[in-house]
């Protein structure tokens, strides 16, 4: 099903880009994390409470944001992280047929007693390993930052405590004081593997989409230009969704709905049982979408399925000259 | 070698190839003529099971060439039309690579054939001329050890002294008693190696000779000054004539010429010329046809 050479190609082909995007990844990991210590939860508390509005926007409140966990998690959701995982996947994902037919390479491949699951199966298993190295690479950052960066806090108060009424009192004589602990005793990196994977979820889902995309057509441009409108319509999706109670019906029709990475890093921190549950419930036992083994299988599913129709297309398609 | 029966390729209402029935046998040299569009490209994609037949088959080796194209492919080198490569490779690496990802081919016989080609082997593909692309290939195709060689107008885009090694290199093919299908626009390249010849209008088949053939025809041309004589019995059968304007004649003779003349010898005749029929004028025959067609709107009959 493999061609080794053919897996030596692919892998050459996509080098610079995949290092490009995990150089990102990780450095921008640190970067937030690093942020994030610097910026005492206070600080964020202080930021967020002139956001009130923006809060129905968020997958989770406030409450749980400012924490270092939810403050850590939402690196998942930033653009540039989205980016570099789409754009690997819509990249790669749309040289499988289209593109190597569009630069006529494919011509040259399947000249060679090389059959098109060879040709197909020795691509695709580069670009999914690709959609699933970049998070954890940008994990990686996030724990080397946890692991090396250390937070100053405020230091417990001194205390006093009065005899017969048993109270205890902050002694106003002790003046405040802080005091430098690792960030790793406050979180680990470990918490955020559900987030890493997710995101690694949706780049498989994506990646598969635009493979599915790939082996219809016959012009690179033409996929990379499909691929990343669906992308973009189901962001607007997401967004509109949330935006208002009105529009919250449009969440059915995007995937990112059960993209929730810092929602799943502060439920299975609360509660461990959460990681294989149906639904999320928080900590009103409120239902809030999807729990994270449905929503990565769902993701999964959808990307290993759109591969699957992908090389079925493929393999019956008629191969046109290269124009 | 090859065994093609009724194979048609319809795209929607375009016959691109129109019950195509043909036989190649092993270690025959053979071209493929046709003007652009003809179908010549399309013939090939499918023996290399490119294009799925919408109906008929193309046997190769006793391989069905779409359902068995892995098989056929082992048995076949190709060198396609549009040459393109992988840019950021050099010659050098694309040739080794080609080879590994065919499991077989002869990387000795690869840097023969880019020597006499002069090929620049350090050359990266992106930084390449059509004419070294098209070198590259040819190089890719001339080093496999498959026994059957396809072969897509593989003079193009190169200088002459080129096309001349090119061709010599076919007929090496040919004498090795390798099957060589040629698909060239230039009639000179064919006869020069073909040993049999096809030629396509419109996705038919619509002439199939061998050279060897061709070659015992002959075409006179003259200009009658007085009554022509009738065309004895004898004759009927291998001459065909034509009486055009101005009172000129033109036949087309198949065999010994001798008894030709006898009887031309009884006619008062002028500017007599007498010429080997060639692939060009045989060529015509479809091609002009085409022509008168566009010009007078009419359905051309081949």
């Amino acid at each position: 099903m493999i061609h080794l050479e053919l897996l030596r190609k692919n892998i050459r082909d996509g080098a610079w880009l995949w290092f490009w995007c995990a150089l990102t990844l990780f450095n921008l990991g640190w970067l937030h994390v690093w942020v994030t210590s610097r910026l005492d939860t206070e600080s964020f508390q202080l930021i967020l409470d002139n956001f009130q509005f923006i809060e129905q926007m968020l997958p989770v409140s406030f409450a749980e944001l400012i924490t270092y966990s939810g403050r850590i998690s939402q690196f998942f959701h930033e653009p540039v992280v989205l980016i570099c995982v789409l754009a690997w996947g819509i990249s790669r994902g749309s040289d499988i047929v289209s593109g190597q037919l569009n630069r006529g390479t494919m011509e040259m491949i399947l000249a060679q007693p090389v059959s098109r699951m060879q040709v197909f199966w020795s691509h695709a298993v580069v670009t999914i390993a690709g959609s699933i190295l970049l998070p954890l690479v940008a994990w990686c950052g996030i724990s080397v930052g946890i692991a090396n960066l250390t937070i100053t806090e405020r230091a417990p108060n001194s205390t006093i405590t009065i005899p017969l009424l048993d109270l205890e009192l902050r002694n106003p004589f002790v003046p405040e004081r802080t005091v430098t602990v690792p960030l790793s005793d406050r979180v680990s990196g470990r918490d955020f593997l559900p987030a890493a994977s997710i995101l690694a979820g949706l780049g498989i889902c994506f990646t598969g989409f635009t493979m599915l995309i790939s082996s219809l057509g016959r012009f690179r441009r033409q996929t990379v230009g499909i691929a990343t409108g669906i992308v973009l319509l189901q962001m607007i999706f997401r967004i509109a969704g949330m935006a208002h109670e009105s529009l919250s019906w449009l969440l059915n029709f995007t995937v990112f709905a059960v993209y929730n990475p810092n929602r799943f890093v502060i439920y299975i921190n609360r509660d461990p049982d959460q990681l294989t549950s149906l639904f999320l419930r928080d900590h009103e036992g409120v239902t809030q979408g999807l729990g994270p083994l449905p929503s990565h299988l769902l993701l999964i599913l959808i990307g290993v399925g759109c591969m699957l129709a992908a090389a079925v297309i493929f393999r019956r398609r008629d191969l046109p000259a290269p124009l | 070698m090859i065994d093609i029966q009724g194979l048609t390729k319809r795209y929607g209402s375009l016959n691109a190839l129109d019950d195509l029935t043909l036989e190649i046998p092993a270690g025959q040299v053979f071209g493929l003529l046709g003007p652009n569009g003809a179908g010549k490209s399309t013939l090939l994609r499918i023996l290399l099971g490119f294009l799925r037949p919408t109906s008929g088959e193309a046997v190769i080796g006793g391989f069905d060439c779409y359902r068995q194209s892995l098989q056929v492919r082992r048995l076949v080198a190709y060198l396609p039309g549009d040459v393109r490569m992988f840019p950021g490779l050099r010659a050098r690496s694309t040739i080794q690579s080609m080879a590994r990802l065919r499991g077989q081919g002869n990387l000795e016989i690869a840097w023969r054939v880019a020597r006499l080609l002069e090929l620049d082997l350090d050359c990266r593909v992106k930084a390449m001329s059509t004419g070294m692309r098209q070198k590259l290939a040819l190089v890719l195709a001339f080093s496999n050890d498959a026994p059957l060689l396809i072969l897509d107008e593989p003079t193009a885009n190169l200088d002459p002294t080129m096309r001349s090694r090119v061709m010599g290199l076919v007929a090496e093919m040919g004498e090795k008693g390798q099957t060589v299908v040629f698909s060239s626009h230039v009639l000179a390249e064919i006869e020069e190696v073909c040993d049999r010849v096809g030629i396509l209008k419109s996705g038919k088949l619509v002439h199939l000779a061998s050279l060897a053939e061709l070659a015992q025809v002959h075409h006179v041309s003259a200009v009658t000054t007085g009554p022509f004589p009738e065309l004895p019995p004898h004759l009927a059968g291998r001459v065909q004539l034509q009486l055009l304007e101005d009172q000129q004649i033109m036949l087309q003779v198949e065999g010994d010429l001798a008894p030709v003349m006898q009887w031309l010898s009884t006619a008062s005749l002028e500017q007599m010329q007498i010429e080997p029929a060639r692939l060009k004028s045989v060529y015509q025959q479809y091609h002009h046809f085409q022509q008168e067609a566009m010009v007078d709107g009419t359905e051309e009959v081949p």
